[in-house]
């Protein structure tokens, strides 16, 4: 037996003695991924107003946020969809725990300087939960991500 | 198992994490390069895609973009509105709680100006449309006196708002006139 199989055999025993972990194991990618998708097809819709959405953040400039627009949704859509699948399940993971961290990041800095941001998390259809809510979520969906027991199959590879 | 038998296991087991992570960095790259080519088509083609032309007029003459009666909508529900045009214009109708400011009467709207305004709300300048290029250099020099990036321009000016409030009022109830 392997270091990784002595691990992995632990993990599955912790998951058994505490049943919401495996069930959160299960589908903590499974959510994280359903909501990059959902906020991929949302700002698809409207690349241009997610641009300005990000230009008031203050953080970069106007050509800068017209980029990151369209490169951030292609990102999250493909994030999304990698999360579903085995092969690129791990990579996804620590990903989307980067660009989490990213976001949480630019909240955290809108909140600190006074902006009153629309999070833009989900397109231009304004934020239902406010600068707060937000980085509270995105702290919640990192930390499903980045336990030990999260987004894990039985037979898959992880890390 | 003996105990060179362990030792050899746990290099196994060693030597395949570093695999693992291997792959997993291959993947993260992928997974990173794979949106170029959707975002650069998405960019190029897509009909709400941000507007190229304007942010390179922007850049090179620092020109304001201009958003269209939808977008501000959309997007900034609660701006502050500033009427570019002659004053006589302003006093016969103007949206509610617009703010007077020309380059004529700069100091007196720019201090009207700066009370109302919190330094937050997006600032949508217009003019009396038809191509006039009043609003462009009114919010030129707004985004340069507040060093505030989000001043916008109203594509189409007066005759656009006038045309929406039309729409959603009835044609009696459109324009506001005299609203200060």
């Amino acid at each position: 037996m392997t270091v990784g199989d002595r691990k992995r055999s632990s993990s599955r025993a912790t998951d058994k003695g505490v049943p919401w972990r495996g069930l959160l194991g299960r589908w903590g990618c499974v959510l994280v991924g359903v909501l990059w998708i959902w906020a991929a097809v949302v700002k698809l819709a409207d690349p241009g107003g997610f641009a300005r959405q990000i230009e008031g953040y203050r953080l970069i400039g106007a050509w800068g946020a017209a980029l990151l627009s369209v490169y951030l949704s292609w990102l999250e859509l493909v994030l999304g969809c990698a999360l579903f699948s085995v092969t690129y399940r791990d990579a996804a993971r620590w990903l989307s725990v980067g660009l989490l961290m990213v976001f949480s990041g630019a909240l955290a800095s809108a909140i600190v300087r006074g902006i009153d941001v629309n999070c833009g998390c989900f397109g231009t259809g304004g934020s239902f939960m406010g600068a707060y809510g937000a980085l509270l979520r995105d702290v919640v969906l990192i930390l499903v991500l980045v336990r030990p027991w999260s987004c894990r199959a039985e037979g898959a590879p992880h890390g | 198992m003996t105990r060179s038998g362990l030792a050899n296991s746990e290099m196994g087991g060693a030597s395949e994490m570093v695999g693992r992570r291997r792959r997993t960095l291959r993947a993260a790259t992928l997974l990173l390069v794979l949106p170029v080519v959707p975002a650069a088509l998405t960019a190029w083609l897509h009909p709400r895609r941000p507007d190229w032309t304007a942010l390179a007029v922007q850049v090179q003459e620092g020109a304001v973009v201009d958003l269209d009666m939808d977008q501000i909508g959309r997007e900034f529900p609660n701006v502050l509105w500033i009427d570019a045009r002659a004053r006589t214009d302003f006093d016969e109708a103007h949206v509610p709680g617009a703010v007077h400011l020309d380059e004529s009467t700069w100091d007196a709207g720019f201090s009207t100006l700066t009370e109302l305004w919190d330094g937050q709300r997006a600032i949508v300048v217009y003019c009396g449309g038809g191509g006039c290029l009043t609003s462009q250099a009114v919010a030129r020099r707004l985004r340069g006196e507040l060093d505030f990036n989000q001043v916008y321009v109203l594509r189409g000016g007066w005759p656009a708002w006038s045309t929406v409030q039309m729409e959603t009022s009835g044609a009696g109830g459109g324009a506001s006139g005299g609203a200060r």
